[in-house]
């Protein structure tokens, strides 16, 4: 009797990066906004979003290029860009990990006209080069920010951004109360390590007509490395963990 | 467009000065220059300014050249229509304000001169000076 070589069907090339953390997960952040929810993605791992300079021109192709423009992966059209050089960040790699240096002086981005809502969740991946001063995320509007981090700080790490509470790498700030302090963020993120902070349940649907990363001036700019953002109506615990873990994937976390 | 790092302080009496031949230079580029303030103490009013980061290598070389600054200024403002309102004296004075790090710095390490990065941060600090610390 003839055999028939033993035929097996080819696979198709594994095409997902492997997820690192809980399981092997094919998460896209890009989901939580298929039905146009407002919000934001910026991934700078993806360099098919970035580019040299803000009119998208000159693509970024590795690192310690400068980044004046980078893409919104969640398809509401939230492109993050600096039209001055001098003050753009600079794209950096760690083995896998790829992230935006900025350094502490001037470097910052913004988008444009924005539109965001109540009741929404910001995942961020950052990682301080020294313990000085920070206001994460800004708006154009006068004292309309959060995640300020402040050593010593008592006062709250957000202002004009509804009552949120923070947790750091899944490990809830100030107990998960809201009244976070800028001296506990302080704590929550030190020097010279990867954090994914969450701040939960934001309102931004006052004031928050742009949104900057980086630049706050007056000794509150980000010295540092940025691994990507997400910012996306609140989600229950299941939501919150993907969205961690997938930033904590790209900064080499496995988190809880 | 090829970028070379800069960090560059200057002087509050220049400052106006240079923030508008950068803005001409190339409005794409290097408008916005020159916004963080400086002081020796930290606390204002801000003595210094400085701008730090990647920028184009024309305008590197621009900034270290009195001559070459002063000719591309002119082609940038008569190419907007708008009246050139310096001399070559006057921006050779601008830039005599100017203070410039390429990010390295050389020192002797057992007497041998050596070339070892230096962060804005550092740059800043060599000069005597601090970034202005603000409240929230």
């Amino acid at each position: 009797m003839l055999r028939l070589p033993l035929r097996l069907p080819m696979r198709e090339p594994f095409r997902e990066p492997m997820i690192r953390g809980k399981g092997v997960l094919t998460y896209n952040p890009a989901a939580q906004f298929a039905a146009g929810q407002l919000g934001l993605w910026y991934d700078p791992s993806d360099y098919a979003t970035l580019s040299q300079d803000s009119a998208g021109t000159t693509p970024v192709t590795g690192v310690t290029q400068p980044v004046g423009r980078m893409l919104d992966k969640s398809g509401r059209g939230n492109t993050i860009s600096q039209a001055t050089a001098a003050s753009r960040s600079i794209t950096g790699a760690a083995g896998a990990v790829r992230y935006l240096t900025h350094d502490g002086v001037d470097d910052g981005s913004a988008t444009g006209a924005i539109t965001l809502s109540a009741d929404m969740d910001c995942f961020i991946a950052v990682r301080r080069a020294t313990a000085g001063n920070v206001v994460l995320v800004h708006s154009p509007a006068a004292n309309t920010f959060f995640g300020v981090v402040e050593s010593a700080g008592a006062a709250a790490a957000d202002a004009a951004s509804g009552t949120p509470t923070y947790a750091a790498n899944g490990v809830s700030i100030n107990g998960g109360l809201t009244g976070t302090t800028r001296g506990q963020l302080h704590t929550a993120l030190p020097a010279a390590s990867w954090v994914v902070l969450e701040i939960r349940n934001l309102n931004l649907s006052v004031g928050w007509t742009g949104l900057s990363i980086g630049n706050f001036g007056s000794n509150f700019s980000l010295n540092g490395d940025f691994g990507g953002m997400i910012l996306a109506p609140a989600g229950d615990a299941t939501a919150r963990q993907k969205n961690r873990q997938f930033l904590g994937n790209k900064v080499g976390l496995v988190l809880p | 467009m090829i970028y070379v790092h800069a960090t560059v302080i200057i002087t509050l009496s220049v400052a106006s000065a240079l923030r508008k031949l950068s803005q001409m230079l190339d409005r794409n580029e290097t408008d916005g220059m020159f916004v963080v303030g400086l002081s020796a103490t930290g606390n204002l009013p801000a003595t210094h300014f400085v701008s730090s980061g990647q920028v184009p290598d024309v305008f590197a070389a621009a900034i270290r050249s009195p001559s070459t600054l002063n000719t591309l200024a002119q082609a940038a403002f008569s190419k907007e229509g708008v009246t050139y309102p310096y001399t070559l004296t006057q921006v050779t004075a601008a830039l005599s304000g100017c203070s410039i790090s390429d990010g390295t710095r050389t020192v002797v390490i057992d007497s041998v001169s050596t070339v070892v990065p230096e962060s804005p941060h550092a740059f800043i600090a060599r000069l005597g000076l601090q970034m202005i610390k603000g409240t929230l």
